[in-house]
């Protein structure tokens, strides 16, 4: 397997194209651009057969893919930001019609005040939408979980989408492993599944009364439960073929005899590995889980892995107003009654600000310094 | 238990869901199944004007029907009817039984 220096918007759209993308349509938009331009550059010189259909908005440009996957078509886009909100509402048509629909999204703050930097405010805002979402630390991730998102996708016809964060991933090169055509090929075979058929005609989404509304929206959730089977499986089959581990749902990191932990997702939890080895050869008795997948959530993943901590610093690079950090909440959720751990959520990281070592040592303090009020929540950087 | 159902809500042919934009709406759609009974005043309470005499017979225009049930509701002889079949069959629920 051959090693290339290649951004996170490259790496999205090699793994498309691995996966042998034959519809995309999209929306130009800052940071996902540089994976379209990819993708077409790849179409223009012949190296992938695929339609590529220019739409004049983001919502027009997953109608489009919307409907090359009810056609049985492997489609794909990308997007971020205030282009996944305006996509909002083909999204939960993709999830309802259970499209198995693969999209990335180059994380991006939410408008207003207006910012082009990262955040993960656009992915949290679609966490009801019946999507999986799997966050990506670094390119290979992006890479990976590319290719693995349209296997997820077609078994459990869902859709999925691919986080990766705006510039800090998008537009930075890193050494990805490249895996061959052939062996992703034989890792994904093509499960075509129309609906739509010129000559066998049938409406599609017809108004469902309410004595079938609530068992579709049953059925919706079955599989994103059954998700929690299955990414691990997928991610097994991936290490089998590819030798390199996605950890199915999370990662624990120097989780051994932990008294406190950080959780996180995203490219954070990079920097969160270089503080937990600082800390570590200083005798601090701290580990990491890495989330992957927050679409469906893995409460019982987690819980299981963090049940003996003391303290959770959950760093969250969004923030629910009113609320709190998404990440942080669901873990309290998930944890309700069953734990006297204190559970931090410290927002951090919003529209770029920076994320580095030393904000998630204050993180990782507040939490130890807050053990009077158990469910607390914190502004790292302000 | 959830009912079974089709993996994708759709309407297939011979639903009649795919005569006009309009009947796609549609979940059940009416059946005059006892003409005699029908109450003729039934074509006031419909909203869409889909009810139509028809040589002193009430008829409906399935290319206008939203299937809102109204006219079931107000005259005896009208039985609201499923609409379409999916791929996995009516649904498990019987013709007629609402």
């Amino acid at each position: 397997m051959s090693k290339v220096l290649m951004t996170g918007s490259e790496a999205a759209a090699l793994g498309a194209k691995l996966s042998k993308i034959e519809v995309l349509s999209y929306y130009p938009i800052t940071p996902a651009f540089p994976a379209m331009e990819r993708l077409s550059k790849y179409i223009e010189d012949g190296e992938l057969n695929c339609k590529f259909i220019r739409a004049e908005s983001d919502h027009s440009a997953l109608a489009a893919v919307l409907g090359a996957s009810l056609a049985g078509a492997r489609s794909y886009t990308v997007t971020n930001s205030q282009g996944l909100l305006y996509m909002t509402e083909v999204a939960y048509h993709v999830a309802g019609l259970r499209q198995s629909v693969v999209m990335g999204v180059a994380n991006r703050a939410l408008s207003a005040p207006h910012s082009r930097f990262p955040e993960h405010g656009d992915a949290v805002s679609q966490g009801a939408n019946g999507w999986i979402q799997i966050f990506s630390e670094n390119n290979q991730d992006i890479l990976d979980n590319t290719i693995q998102a349209f296997r997820i996708a077609e078994e459990l016809r869902t859709p999925v989408m691919v986080n990766y964060e705006g510039y800090i991933q998008s537009h930075t090169q890193e050494e990805v492993e490249a895996p061959s055509a052939e062996k992703v090929a034989a890792f994904l075979p093509l499960k075509r599944m129309p609906v739509m058929d010129i000559n066998n005609p049938q409406g599609v989404n017809t108004v469902t009364s309410p004595d079938f509304y609530m068992d579709y929206k049953f059925r919706q959730n079955e599989a994103l439960e059954k998700a929690l089977t299955v990414i691990p499986q997928v991610s097994e089959d991936y290490k089998k073929e590819f030798g390199r581990d996605s950890r199915g749902l999370l990662e624990a990191y120097r989780m051994e005899d932990v008294e406190h932990a950080i959780v996180a997702m995203g490219s954070i939890v990079s920097t969160a590995r270089l503080l937990v080895d600082n800390l570590r050869s200083q005798g601090k008795k701290i580990g990491l889980v890495k989330l992957r997948v927050w679409r469906p959530f893995p409460g019982k993943e987690l819980y299981e892995n963090l049940k003996n901590v003391k303290y959770v610093t959950v760093l969250d690079k969004n923030i629910v107003f009113g609320v709190g950090g998404a990440l942080a909440t669901d873990i309290k959720a998930a944890f309700y009654g069953r734990t006297e751990m204190v559970i931090n959520s410290c927002i951090i990281g919003l529209g770029g600000a920076k994320s580095g070592v030393a904000e998630i040592k204050q993180a990782v303090d507040s939490t130890e310094d807050c053990s009077e009020s158990k469910n607390s929540s914190v502004w790292i950087g302000l | 238990m959830a009912k079974e159902l089709p993996i994708v809500p759709t309407a297939t042919p011979g639903s009649l869901a795919e005569i006009s934009a309009a009947s796609s709406w549609r979940e059940y759609r009416p059946e005059i199944q006892e003409p005699g009974k029908v109450n003729p005043k039934v074509l006031f309470f419909c909203p869409e004007g889909a009810l139509f005499h028809e040589e002193g017979i009430i008829a409906v225009d399935l290319s206008v029907c939203k299937g809102c049930g109204i006219c079931a509701v107000e005259s005896d002889g009208i039985v609201m009817v499923p609409e379409y079949t999916g791929v996995l069959g009516i649904f498990g629920v019987k013709e007629g039984s609402k």
